[in-house]
């Protein structure tokens, strides 16, 4: 027995179809923020983690493509650095499974998905080690957060790093429904000269929900 | 065996290990035509004002008009949201296009439905309030703190907090006396976020007399332990005047 109204949450009301529960919800807008948000609520994170930009988000996003074809969502930290959000598919170019992030340096570049498998530049192919198998991941960050419970600091994926990477993601997506390059204040959390995009970045909550 | 990677020069593709196959999700349902909102995406606000207030209009071409409103909707646009706010299917909806709405007008709306509503709508109204942090609202909002109803009265309660500034710390310092209950739990976690607003505004003094007053016996001992924890971070910051 499914509840309608619970199962909607804070979004807006619509009648219930039982095509949104088994995973047609993707794609509308009151629901999804698109692949962008879907797989960037994965993988963002790391991409941060690795720039040693945790406690930031990218300054600038700037759009390529759209939902007919592969997009793109080109963004640059303030010290330079690159994140680039790609759409190559469920498996990546690579085939290394899905959720795919690729580091790439001045001396070579190493790349990843969710299977055991890493890829990288052949100058590096000496530093591998033998990969972790995928499985091990949530054991790992839960005897990382039952550490942490003890020594009292932050787990590795905490709601700090959480919140930059998804406010991240949803400067992103913004910047692609504008079709348009956005420039963003990661102290004040707002984007530089486009009201519209502002106003996206918060929507009424459904009563009683409210954060 | 977990493998340590194929044997690939930078740049060139390996063959494709055996990976699992991208899920089979049912398609994704076409809307027919009186539910596709294309058209009314790309009016402009005269036209989604007029739709609005066209009795011929549906449900869903005002719930898609209100939620393009929230994006280019100004001033001129409130009258005719704000006239949805007691609708039982479209208030939300209307709530959707005021909020962002940079526009005073919007906050008076909102409190003139605050009078009228009631029940489920009259929490929407507040949850807005609070969103747009309205200090005009505090006193009426202080009222609520003793309404019958358990989620308007909880609802004020973390607008009050949300909100923030003394006349609110003032109005939930007095509602810790005035309530009891999961009302009174309200008021006293609400009492913790409008602290942090004080202290945000550089009213130390007022967030700390908050606090203590959070600490006392009888206030819920979460509430208790971090108001503790407000007057210690407070005490021992790098920030704290000298």
């Amino acid at each position: 027995m499914l509840d309608w109204d619970r199962w909607l949450g804070p979004a807006p009301w619509r009648p219930y179809n039982s095509a949104y529960v088994r995973g047609a919800w993707r794609n509308w807008l009151d629901f999804h923020g698109g692949g962008i948000l879907e797989w960037g609520s994965h993988t963002v994170d790391l991409c941060q983690w690795a720039g040693n930009a945790d406690d930031t988000q990218p300054v600038e996003y700037e759009p390529e493509g759209n939902n007919s074809g592969p997009y793109f969502v080109h963004c640059r930290f303030a010290n330079g650095l690159k994140l680039e959000m790609r759409d190559e598919g469920w498996n990546g170019r690579l085939g290394l499974g899905s959720c795919t992030v690729r580091f790439e340096g001045d001396n070579g570049w190493v790349e990843t998905g969710d299977t055991d498998k890493i890829e990288v530049s052949e100058n590096l192919r000496s530093e591998l080690r033998p990969a972790t198998e995928a499985k091990l991941a949530l054991a790992y960050h839960t005897l990382d957060w039952l550490n942490c419970i003890k020594s009292r600091s932050q787990p590795r994926a905490n709601a700090d790093v959480a919140c930059n990477s998804h406010t991240t993601c949803h400067a992103a997506f913004i910047a692609f429904q504008r079709g348009r390059k956005l420039v963003w204040d990661p102290a004040k959390r707002e984007f530089a000269g486009d009201e519209e995009a502002n106003r996206m970045r918060s929507r009424a909550m459904r009563e009683p929900w409210q954060a | 065996m977990p493998s340590i990677g194929q044997n690939v020069p930078s740049g060139r593709q390996p063959q494709a290990p055996a990976v699992k196959e991208e899920p089979k999700r049912p398609p994704a349902p076409v809307p027919p035509p009186e539910f596709q909102s294309e058209k009314i995406d790309r009016l402009g606000q005269a036209d989604l004002i007029n739709l609005l207030k066209d009795s011929g209009a549906t449900t869903f071409q005002k719930a898609k008009a209100c939620q393009r409103l929230a994006v280019v909707g100004t001033k001129e646009a409130v009258p005719a949201l704000a006239a949805l706010l007691s609708d039982p299917q479209l208030a939300h909806y209307a709530r959707y296009g005021l909020e962002p709405i940079p526009d005073s007008s919007v906050d008076d709306a909102l409190r003139e439905a605050l009078r009228k509503v009631k029940g489920r709508l009259r929490v929407g109204v507040i949850q807005s309030l609070k969103v747009r942090k309205d200090a005009g609202a505090v006193g009426a909002l202080a009222k609520l703190l003793g309404d019958t109803g358990l989620e308007v009265a909880h609802a004020a309660a973390v607008a009050l907090g949300g909100i923030s500034g003394l006349q609110a710390a003032k109005a939930l310092q007095e509602g810790l006396g005035q309530t009891t209950g999961a009302v009174r739990a309200a008021v006293a976690g609400a009492g913790l976020v409008c602290a942090e607003g004080l202290l945000a505004q550089g009213e130390r003094n007022q967030a700390l007399a908050l606090y203590n007053t959070l600490t006392r016996t009888g206030i819920p001992k979460p509430v208790r332990l971090a108001a503790m924890r407000g007057i210690i971070a407070a005490e021992t910051s790098l920030s704290r005047p000298r």
